[in-house]
């Protein structure tokens, strides 16, 4: 008898895994929905200059819009309560620079988490945010960043701008945060690569961290995968960051003949 | 009645984002392709925050929401791809060569939506039972004429392997 359920899961899992379904846009789906009742034509023309906008902004989660961004695209949105403001944690991201990452009530009475960034280990008084911010509309009781049993590693991936253009100096890196389930006694969180590894910091089940080295590193680094492991030492749960918004691509359309091509060209040496 | 659509809309937005991986694995399983993957649940939950109102609570949210996905995504598996020469990179290969990939995709569509909802999605039978519009013994028949099906074709596998 042949125990076809696991060789199923096996199966299907090999064919889509958990790590590579992309990045969730609820701004996007919020403008499709708006868009809905219009002529096809007109749905056109507003989106393609949505995903310019969009395309120029950030190649990285869209849950992760910066608030001008949003503005821009004229999507209302629910904003954070900085007043009532949490902090969750903090942690340095590189170039001199810190994330600390919020929880807050939303204005239409839902949750929001928001980043600010700054050169300032310490909190100071939370202002409006300046990086990104993720709300949902209503119900204050749920978080957005959390994991769940079917989902025990839920990863978030950001970045303000490219680095080409401006002061280097004021360029934020990348971060990366997310939550482990909390039945998994996460204790320690990293970034592992090809040849290195970034820890993150991490506060009851909530991770942070970033580095210039998430910034469109060599196709030899990669994957790029976030690893929670227990006070043993023991790998508890992993997800793999989205490898074309590491490399600031629009999705696997750019990312796969980039990568075929280094591939081949490094096949030869 | 506002209100309720109001409230409505906010729980497709926290589906979407708790939900978001299984649909699109789900959509992929049935579209064979990422990127359409994406554009199924993007439109899939576009349209459910637009028709809302059509919503009668007579099954689940998310069952709801499932059926807009999987119809969405069997009307994208039907037309043909414009992008012919798109593929997903492995940036690690295969562990072991698909072996069941082929005869899960020779499964007849109600089979193979089942075994994707079941098993990407993690839904019950009553949930699937709603998103396919059928009774849950039936879904339960499904899955069983799938399981059997699968085995069958892999002892087949395996005697001509072993011939």
């Amino acid at each position: 008898m042949i125990d076809i359920e696991p060789m199923i899961e096996d199966e299907l899992e090999r064919l889509a895994p958990w790590a590579e379904t992309g990045a969730a846009d609820l701004a996007d789906v919020k403008l499709r929905a708006s868009l809905a009742g219009q002529p096809r034509s007109h749905r056109t023309l507003r989106r393609m200059a949505v995903a310019a906008a969009v395309a120029l902004a950030l190649a990285a989660p869209a849950l992760a819009f910066s608030g001008s961004v949003r503005d821009l695209l004229g999507l209302g949105r629910p904003k954070p309560v900085v007043e009532r403001a949490e902090l969750l944690l903090s942690a340095p991201v590189g170039n001199g620079y810190w994330a600390h990452a919020f929880t807050a009530p939303s204005s239409t009475g839902g949750r929001c988490d928001f980043f600010m960034l700054n050169r300032n280990p310490r909190v100071a008084p939370v202002s409006n945010p300046n990086g990104s911010i993720a709300c949902l509309s209503v119900d204050p009781g749920k978080r957005l960043t959390r994991a769940r049993p079917d989902y025990p590693l839920n990863v978030g991936f950001s970045i303000s701008r490219r680095l080409k253009g401006g002061d280097p100096a004021k360029w934020v890196p990348p971060r990366v945060h997310g939550a482990v389930l909390p039945s998994l006694h996460a204790a320690r969180v990293e970034v592992r690569w090809r040849g290195g590894s970034l820890p993150l910091r991490l506060k009851d089940n909530f991770f942070l961290g970033g580095s210039p080295e998430l910034y469109m590193p060599s196709f030899a680094r990669f994957p790029f995968i976030v690893v929670a492991y227990d006070a043993n030492g023991t790998k508890i749960a992993a997800k793999r960051l989205d490898s074309p918004a590491l490399m600031m691509m629009n999705g696997w359309k750019e990312y796969t003949p980039a990568y075929k091509q280094w591939k081949r060209t490094h096949s030869r040496g | 009645m506002i209100r309720g659509r109001d409230r409505l809309l906010g729980e497709l937005e926290a589906l979407y984002v708790e939900s978001f991986e299984s649909y699109t694995r789900v959509a992929r399983a049935i579209t064979g392709d990422q990127e359409r993957a994406f554009e199924v649940v993007q439109e899939g939950f576009a349209r459910a925050m637009a028709v809302r109102a059509r919503f009668r609570g007579e099954s689940p949210l998310s069952a709801w929401v499932w059926r807009i996905i999987v119809n969405e995504a069997r009307n994208q598996s039907r037309r043909p791809r414009t992008d012919a020469a798109y593929e997903r990179a492995e940036v690690e290969p295969p562990a072991r060569p698909a072996e069941l990939a082929p005869l899960i995709s020779a499964l007849p569509e109600r089979q193979r939506h089942a075994i994707f909802l079941r098993y990407y999605a993690d839904l019950d039978y009553r949930t699937i039972a709603a998103v396919l519009d059928v009774e849950v013994g039936t879904v339960s028949a499904t899955l069983a004429a799938a399981h059997r099906r699968l085995r069958t074709a892999l002892r087949e596998q395996e005697v001509i392997a072993g011939d």
